[in-house]
């Protein structure tokens, strides 16, 4: 079985479909007679998110699911199919079924929750349940503990937006925050209970990381004691939950990434495992939408999504001759090529027919796959070229180095081809954050910024540069200076062979859209391919789980972190130990990127050393314009 | 994930019991039944029996799956001996191999002829459903009157027509799987036997066999060619026995040597015979191939050859239409002169009478 979080939210998924038996879930093997097998599903919206992210309708056809539908939508009934129900556990959802119940609409109801329902409710749904005479129908109810959503293996989010807005702003009551957290608490439970193992609980001190870790604490507590709950396991190292503030570090959020994965969730829409593409032709000035679906089992994105942009083009046209040579072979095997062949006692033609009959499937999926993959890479290239997104990685790459302020200033004034006004704010922004600049500087850059761009939004920078002063008060910031300077280097030297090749074979990908101007990123490319950095999330993780290699002032910080765990009996927060984990799981309240995520996956896959297992997750995985719609609610608001 | 289902049904009963008289009496499923049946215009149900087959179809293919499961061990075991016991019980003799493998094939292409039976019954009674009258006046209003979404009993038409095609894919995926499952252990046992002939070709300690060998190894050497390194092997290896026997035992009577040479020069004899055969079958093949690529090659040429004659036909049937039509306009262009020429000669026959008449 897959062991990474996505791997088990997918079998504790597919066991549900198969009501929540044991046995293989997958039903067109057919290793057994069985008494139910094609069953109709319901969802709500935020379930069908859930679902939707990790399973197909092919996958749900296997597990027996013939229809699926919203509960809010209108439903024919189908008195003779069982139904199973997957939604969240409110009144809405429970009248609804009532409703069902009472028309007859299905034959057998099986009722799983995706979090846990609390008593009052299981109670009035009882009641409604027996008045209606009906209960025999109901054949299970059932918490599953799924209300998070899993996009790549390691990473969760719990789809709550506007989090890091309400917590920071000045006017939000304390009954809001309370339902805040305990929601996130909740969706953290859930997390927790599907990977099976209690955690430790470091949080960071003074945000809303210490009220989730302590609303967490007792959430888990109160699920241990409950006798029909039984945590098996003890045998396993305990992981360590690390939940963490926004605040620790702003500028991962604005960044410019090189990284493949990072660079689609940035410049078009990743959500979902779902990407929604948009294409500007030379015609008009609309853009062409097209949307794709990322499976879990896309051998491309596995493999190649955490690698930077020009590998991933190197690997997209390996692959495609990879795919070409395998197809010819199999094309070669059945036609005679050799004396052998003519022997009409031998079945080996038959048997490379058959071959190649059983190959032709998986060579297509491969092909969908690639030629997918190359239209991204082909609209990717079109954006970067249009937006001149390299100078700003390079700008924000190279932050403190005195002259990247002149060059800043130099592109300020550079007209590209399409609007890039958002990302200088955001470039300009990291700079705030990570570098001091003088004000007269701030000031000129403002001055430009209103002259060019009158329509954009400037918030944001007022309620950045508040933060930073604030920061500098309270010394997070130290994280940022630090970090510079410990890279780990991994020698990613890429020789010229690499690039002179890249320009022609970025032309052949993208069918001659492209013209001179590929050759000027290739050069650019050339000229800088980034050393690896640590973020400063990633030291925070490696100074708790890791304490012997990590730097003397992430130590210091971490230190001072909350230290819970649910299991110990007595009282909480003894003071903290100095020890090392194998398994984390990093949560961020207020939003997470798919940078922080890779940054973390590297740390945690480090060529030398044991590897750790570390799962990313926060209340939102957003991209860097939301991010920045966010801090221009709360640079308005204060 | 958390069995809350024995603390509901406790619930139901304690809110049963407390609520005592009150509460209906908890209808069982055949009074459901009755009441659904009652108010049979509100639930359209289909009745034909496409549910039970369905699921009989499953069940059928899950005993496939069993059986494909259990005789999979004795079916790939492969007999050494030929004159093994019928009385060994796990054991299947290559006949009982055979025929299930035919009963097999049967079984599933039944089963593939019954889903398209069940896919084109499906199919009919979609195309009974009524469409939605798309032009004409009376449908605009109507659409205007009525709701914005499909009727109920449209609604229900639908849904479960594609919940019941998926029914039939899921059914195809499963009989997909149960076939490929066979014929992969019928592929594992066709290579082991093939093997396990090549073997008794190189096998010298079994004496008994050399009449059953003989006649297998006129064959094999034609069907094994890909299996050539695993004969050098095998060989390699009765080499080493050999030498390892002839150390062990250096004596050896006088009778015994002589016993050993005779049946030497008789496997060299029958091995010398075994490739003259293989080298005239060789031969003859490529025989064929040069009598084949002669044969093709004429076959070409004749083959332009025709092509020339229907070409030149083409173009003496085009001469002979355009001779044609010059000669018929010849011949009018000539009938419109001799007509001229007879016409003024009567007419100068007449003049000339005419003045002779008029001088006198």
């Amino acid at each position: 079985m897959d062991e990474s979080l996505r791997g088990k939210q997918i079998a504790t998924l597919e066991r549900m479909l198969h009501l929540n038996k044991d046995g293989s879930p997958d039903l067109t093997l057919a290793s057994r007679s069985e008494e139910i097998i094609w069953k109709v599903l319901v969802l709500d919206t935020k379930s069908r998110a859930v679902l939707s992210s990790v399973l197909r309708v092919n996958d749900l056809l296997r597990c027996g699911i013939t229809v699926h539908s919203l509960i809010n939508s209108k439903r024919t009934p189908l008195p003779e199919v069982p139904v199973i129900y997957f939604v969240e556990p409110n009144i809405d959802n429970v009248l609804q079924i009532i409703d069902d119940l009472e028309n007859d609409r299905y034959d057998s109801f099986y009722i799983n929750f995706t979090a846990s329902i609390n008593r009052e409710l299981l109670e009035e749904f009882a009641k409604k349940v027996s008045i209606s005479g009906r209960s025999f129908k109901i054949k299970q109810v059932f918490d599953q503990y799924l209300d998070f959503i899993v996009t790549e293996p390691n990473l969760f989010s719990l789809d709550l937006p506007k989090i890091f807005t309400q917590f920071n702003k000045a006017g939000t009551d304390e009954d809001t925050i309370h339902s805040l957290v305990d929601r996130i608490a909740n969706g953290l439970l859930s997390t927790i209970i599907t990977l099976e193992n209690v955690p430790l609980i470091r949080a960071q001190q003074g945000g809303p990381a210490e009220f989730v870790a302590t609303q967490l604490d007792l959430k888990l507590r109160d699920y241990l004691s409950n006798s029909r709950n039984s945590p098996n396991q003890s045998i396993q190292q305990r992981p360590v939950l690390i939940l963490l503030d926004r605040n620790i570090d702003l500028s991962s959020m604005f960044a410019h990434s090189w990284i493949y994965q990072c660079m689609v969730s940035d410049v078009f829409k990743l959500q979902r495992n779902t990407i929604k593409l948009h294409k500007y032709s030379k015609d008009s000035d609309k853009p062409t939408l097209t949307n794709y679906d990322l499976d879990p089992r896309d051998f491309f994105w596995n493999k190649y999504s955490q690698l930077p942009f020009p590998d991933v083009v190197e690997s997209a046209d390996a692959e495609l001759n990879t795919y070409k040579n395998d197809a010819r072979e199999v094309t070669n095997k059945t036609g005679i090529s050799s004396l052998k062949d003519i022997d009409p006692s031998a079945d080996n033609d038959t048997a490379n027919i058959q071959q190649a009959v059983e190959k032709l499937p998986e060579l297509s999926n491969r092909k969908t796959t690639l030629d997918m993959h190359m239209d991204i890479l082909a609209a990717l290239i079109n954006e970067l070229q249009a937006k001149n997104l390299d100078k700003f990685f390079e700008i924000e790459q190279n932050a403190n180095d005195p002259k990247t302020e002149k060059e800043f200033l130099e592109l300020l004034v550079q007209e590209a081809e399409r609007d890039n006004s958002v990302d200088k704010l955001r470039t300009f922004l990291i700079l705030t954050l990570l570098v001091d600049l003088p004000k007269e500087y701030i000031d000129k850059v403002k001055k430009t910024f209103i002259n060019k761009y009158p329509e954009l939004n400037f918030d944001s920078l007022n309620y950045i540069l508040k933060f930073k002063e604030h920061s500098k008060l309270t010394n997070i910031s130290a994280l940022n200076d630090t970090t510079t300077q410990s890279s780990y280097s991994s020698a990613n030297n890429n020789t010229s062979a690499l690039l002179s090749g890249l320009s022609s074979k970025l032309y052949g990908l993208t069918e001659g859209k492209i013209s001179g101007g590929l050759s000027s990123i290739a050069s650019k490319i050339k000229n800088f391919i980034p050393e690896k950095k640590q973020l400063p999330i990633t030291s925070v993780v490696e100074a708790i789980m890791d304490p012997n290699n990590a730097s003397n002032t992430s130590m210091q910080l971490t230190d001072d972190y909350l230290y819970l765990d649910p299991k110990a009996r007595g009282g909480h927060s003894k003071p903290p130990r100095r020890q090392s984990y194998n398994e984390s799981l990093v949560f961020v309240i207020g939003g997470g990127n798919y940078l922080e995520y890779q940054n973390l996956q590297e740390w945690a896959n480090q060529p030398n050393k044991p590897s750790k297992k570390v799962i990313y997750g926060s209340t939102d995985i957003m991209s860097a314009n939301d991010f920045l719609l966010e801090c221009n609610e709360l640079g308005k608001s204060s | 994930m958390t069995d809350l289902t024995p603390l509901f049904q406790q619930c139901v009963e304690i809110v049963q019991s407390e609520l005592g008289g009150g509460v209906k009496d908890d209808l069982d499923s055949r009074q459901v039944r009755k009441l659904r049946n009652k108010n049979s215009k509100n639930y359209p149900v289909i009745k034909d029996t496409f549910d039970k087959e369905c699921y009989e179809f499953y069940n059928i293919i899950a005993d496939l799956n069993q059986f494909v499961a259990v005789i999979k061990s004795p079916y790939l075991a492969v007999n050494d001996e030929p004159q093994i016991s019928k009385s060994a019980l796990n054991s299947l003799s290559v006949d009982d191999k055979n025929r299930i493998d035919e009963e097999f094939k049967y079984k599933i292409q039944q089963l593939y002829k019954k889903l398209s039976l069940l896919q084109s019954y499906e199919a009919k009674r979609n195309s009974l459903i009524p469409k939605v009258p798309e032009s004409g006046i009376s449908s605009f209003f109507f659409k205007n009157i009525l709701d914005d979404e499909p009727s109920d009993q449209r609604l229900f038409l639908l849904t479960i027509g594609s919940h019941r095609e998926k029914v039939l894919t899921f059914l195809m995926q499963a009989l997909d799987s149960v076939n490929k499952s066979f014929e992969v252990i019928q592929k594992k046992r066709n290579s082991r036997e093939k093997q396990l002939e090549s073997l008794n070709f190189q096998n010298f300690d079994e004496d008994e066999d050399l009449n059953y060998n003989e006649f297998n190894n006129v064959l094999s050497p034609i069907a094994s060619p890909p299996l050539n390194t695993l004969e050098q092997t095998t060989a390699l290896e009765q080499e080493e026995q050999m030498r390892q026997l002839q150390y062990q035992q250096p004596q050896y009577t006088q009778q015994q040597l002589s016993l050993l040479e005779t049946e030497n020069k008789e496997f060299l004899t029958m091995k010398t015979n075994q490739l003259k055969q293989v080298e005239k079958v060789q031969s003859s093949i490529v025989d064929i191939i040069n009598i084949q690529n002669e044969l093709s090659f004429k076959l070409q040429t004749q083959g332009e050859q025709i092509n020339s004659l229907m070409d030149n036909n083409d173009q003496v049937q085009v001469d002979v239409q355009m001779g044609n039509k010059t000669l018929n306009k010849a011949t009018s262009r000539n009938k419109r002169g001799t007509n001229m020429i007879v016409t003024m000669c009567i007419i100068m026959g007449f003049l000339i009478l005419f003045v002779d008449r008029i001088s006198f």
